[in-house]
């Protein structure tokens, strides 16, 4: 009986599974780039993929902690902590996911988990798609954030402001050429 | 007399002190579940990536050679799901009845297979029963959902970028955030000090 009890290392499995049957832990891109912005002095970026992928392109400010040396001791002091809100994240959440569940049976706090990973803040923040003209005003607003949020993460006005001076365009042209024509004539006349 | 009464006392203080271990150690229950292989063997277990098994692969074996589990809710279960599956929803992995068929399937050596609506949340279930001692486990690489009236599953490769992350940002002239980074940089040097400060802070406060 009781050496079991000593190899119960961790949290129980019941509270295991009730953590992870919560989806508390995941943290939207949208909302990741917001406390980013804020310089949210308790938010800590956690990249769990391998150091080769890191050192080629990472989110701003992020600590490498690949998920094969999470339990480094160095390494491990980033997770095993209760002073920041640790975000990890990976190309999408799989990897991210599993460095959730290991800290989560060793009973670390206040991890969290970047809900898509890099994938959806390429797609969101970096290229955020312009919501369709039947999409109500809340996409607009955060269409319009993300466009805000891209710029403070490095990306130059592009496609949304090319797009809509092709549209206006056209209508302008039009009225420039008729009336300088015409002016002309009655000048001659007199 | 007096000492008589003392040794009497004393003898039946030790009689019911001896009763009560006893009946402690009788009504003692263990637990249920335990976590019997421990997070370093989890670790190594999650980085071997041996336990991902595709579509492909699932597709060769035997029926009879395995226990798929379907770690979906009933719900989802009822409208449809992959031929054989047995349904444990995540949530009621740790019942006595879905343990049964669990052991059973364990005793009669067939492995585990688990699938979900995706491989995250099917992961989640897979590193349960890992970590209960369920060593014979895969999980299946897919994607499962429900559409036109019928279920539908797609296999799903996990981890594959969307973009070459590093050309994106060059060909997009995306200048990668240096400016900002050194605001926020110490934060390493604040973890050092991570295991400590809360009590070491208490401190000089009191002496003040």
């Amino acid at each position: 009986m009781i050496p079991q009890q000593q190899k119960h290392e961790g949290i129980t499995p019941q509270l295991f599974v009730k953590n992870m049957l919560s989806t508390e832990r995941y943290i939207s891109t949208d909302v990741l780039a917001d406390r980013m912005i804020n310089e949210d002095p308790v938010l800590l970026l956690v990249d769990t993929r391998t150091t080769e992928a890191f050192q080629k392109f990472s989110l701003p400010n992020a600590v490498n902690v690949p998920l094969s040396q999470f339990f480094d001791e160095e390494l491990n002091a980033y997770l095993d902590q209760e002073v920041y809100d640790v975000v990890l994240f990976s190309n999408d959440n799989f990897t991210a996911d599993e460095a959730w569940l290991i800290g989560n049976r060793m009973g670390y706090q206040r991890l969290y988990v970047l809900d898509g990973g890099i994938n959806a803040w390429f797609e969101t923040i970096i290229k955020p798609k312009l919501p369709k003209e039947t999409m109500s005003r809340e996409a607009y607003e955060l269409y319009s954030f993300r466009k805000a949020a891209g710029k403070f993460f490095g990306v130059a006005n592009d496609t949304l402001e090319i797009e809509v001076k092709v549209k206006k365009a056209p209508v302008s042209k039009k009225v420039v050429t008729k009336p300088k024509k015409k002016k002309k004539m009655p000048e001659g006349g007199c | 007399m007096k000492e008589l009464e003392k040794t009497r006392r004393i003898s039946i203080s030790a009689v019911l002190f001896l009763l009560v271990i006893v009946i402690g150690l009788l009504t003692f229950k263990k637990p249920e579940f335990n976590f019997i292989n421990s997070s370093d063997k989890t670790l190594e277990f999650v980085n071997n990536h041996s336990h991902v098994m595709s579509l492909a692969d699932f597709q060769k074996l035997d029926a009879d050679s395995y226990l798929l589990i379907d770690v979906r809710s009933n719900f989802d279960y009822s409208k449809g799901h992959m031929g054989h599956a047995v349904n444990i929803p995540k949530s009621q992995l740790l019942d006595p009845e879905s343990k049964k068929i669990i052991e059973t399937a364990v005793s009669s050596e067939k492995p585990l297979i688990v699938y979900g609506e995706n491989p995250e949340t099917a992961n989640a279930a897979c590193l349960l029963l890992y970590q209960l001692g369920y060593n014979e486990l895969k999980l299946l690489s897919i994607r499962s959902y429900y559409e036109s009236k019928e279920f539908h599953i797609a296999t799903i490769e996990m981890e594959k970028p969307l973009y070459d992350f590093a050309q994106t940002m060059k060909t997009e002239s995306i200048q990668p955030v240096k400016k900002i980074a050194p605001k926020t940089k110490p934060i390493p040097k604040k973890k050092k000090v991570i295991p400590q400060p809360k009590k070491k802070k208490k401190m000089p406060e009191g002496g003040c």
